[in-house]
């Protein structure tokens, strides 16, 4: 697996904001020889200027720092600088305290510092590679001359309309049929006449049940069990750790970009593209 | 009432934003010098049913998406023609790059407040000379 900014691409930028300076060199060190271009602050101090000169395309950020905590100048980031590039905590702290800091602080992760290098650096490619994405999955399903059988529930008749349109706009040079329910009991309906599909993005509040619930009821029948289903959430409900108990794929909290969207779509397609031969 | 390039009609501007304290208040600010359609969702936008609108502010931060990644759609799929000009209370920095990546006609900062936002409007309804 190629990771990383490197070759032929430009570079992706990352900005790493840790109060320890053998963290920082550390990291700077790995990612750089990655490829990835590196900005490092000891702390809070510098990040706006840092975000407002450029728009880095992950922040990695310590929790414990003197001054402002990292959890907090994540919130503040993220409300002021940059609703979409992702945030991710890179902490000493144990998984269980960090997975619930991230929760709270609406972080798109986090990673333990006693990870080794090759997970680090598997975990930062997992946040930058769907961003970095075009629509490569085309020729793969093109040459196939397969139509792609895409699924959106969702509630809102405006969101679910961007959204067909976003994939479409994405897959163009594919053959893909986009099929749409408002509500679960519609989806259902729609899934059963289907009888399948490569892909569906299910809403978490929907009319009648949670989005959650239908997912669960999917994977139950076996036409189901593998289709790529990515989770919509809103912030105060169930949230990732639900859906994807349920048995979503990947999760989304809205609102996000709709390149991060494409980006997992991609992904999910190109997996499946693999493994289905 | 000043004159505005649209003559004796009163200019007509729709206005999105979920948070019905900025909508209200926008509104309200906007109401001395053009008709205002406001709505806190873009799907209770009557889009084919619409008057003429002669600007769209709409906001970034809404609860299902983006607003700047909605504005090639309502460019391309609902056929909007008018302006459309982003509001928001991020950084100026980030403001300018995603209005400037999706070819939004312009960006105001929610922070600058109601009445300033009415003025910066009140321009871009002029006739351009």
């Amino acid at each position: 697996v190629s990771v990383g900014g490197g070759t032929g691409e430009q570079q992706a930028s990352i900005l790493v904001v840790d109060d320890s300076e053998i963290a920082r060199a550390s990291v700077t060190e790995i990612l750089e020889r990655r490829g990835y271009r590196v900005r490092s602050l000891a702390s809070a101090f510098g990040v706006s200027a840092a975000l407002a000169s450029e728009t880095p395309e992950l922040i990695l950020l310590d929790i414990s720092m003197p001054g402002l905590r990292g959890d907090r100048l994540a919130e503040i980031v993220r409300r002021n600088f940059t609703f979409s590039c992702p945030i991710v905590f890179y902490s000493a702290l144990d998984a269980a305290e960090l997975g619930k800091l991230s929760v709270a602080a609406g972080v798109d992760g986090y990673i333990c510092k006693s990870v080794s290098e090759q997970e680090l650096v598997a975990a930062i490619a997992k946040h930058i590679a769907p961003r970095r994405a075009h629509a490569r999955v085309a020729p793969e399903y093109q040459a196939r001359e397969r139509t792609l059988r895409l699924v959106i529930i969702d509630d809102n008749e405006f969101a679910r309309d961007l959204f067909r349109h976003a994939l479409v706009s994405q897959l163009r040079g594919c053959r893909v049929h986009v099929h749409m329910a408002a509500g679960v009991f519609d989806a259902w309906d729609l899934l059963q006449r289907l009888g399948g599909a490569d892909l569906a993005l299910v809403d978490e509040q929907l009319r009648g049940l949670r989005g959650s619930e239908l997912v669960r009821r999917l994977r139950r029948d076996d036409r189901f069990r593998t289709m790529p289903i990515i989770s919509l959430g809103s912030e105060g409900d169930c949230g990732e750790v639900e859906a994807r108990a349920a048995g979503a794929n990947e999760y989304l909290q809205k609102p996000f970009a709709l390149n991060r969207m494409s980006g997992l779509v991609e992904g999910l397609l190109r997996t499946r593209a693999v493994a289905t031969p | 009432m000043s004159q505005t390039a649209f003559g004796a009609r009163r200019p007509h501007v729709l206005l999105i934003d979920d948070s019905s304290v900025a909508l209200a208040a926008i509104a309200a600010a906007l109401k001395s010098i053009c008709r205002v359609t406001a709505r806190s969702d873009p799907a209770r936008v009557e889009w084919t049913a619409l008057d003429a609108v002669d600007l769209i502010l709409l906001d970034v931060h809404l609860p299902d998406f983006y607003g700047d990644d909605a504005v090639e759609y309502l460019r391309e799929v609902k056929q909007v023609s008018a302006p459309i000009v982003l509001l928001s209370s991020l950084a100026e920095a980030e403001l300018r790059v995603r209005a400037g990546r999706v070819c939004a006609d312009g960006y105001l900062s929610k922070d600058i407040g109601a009445e300033a936002i009415a003025a910066h409007v009140h321009k871009l309804l002029q006739p351009s000379s």
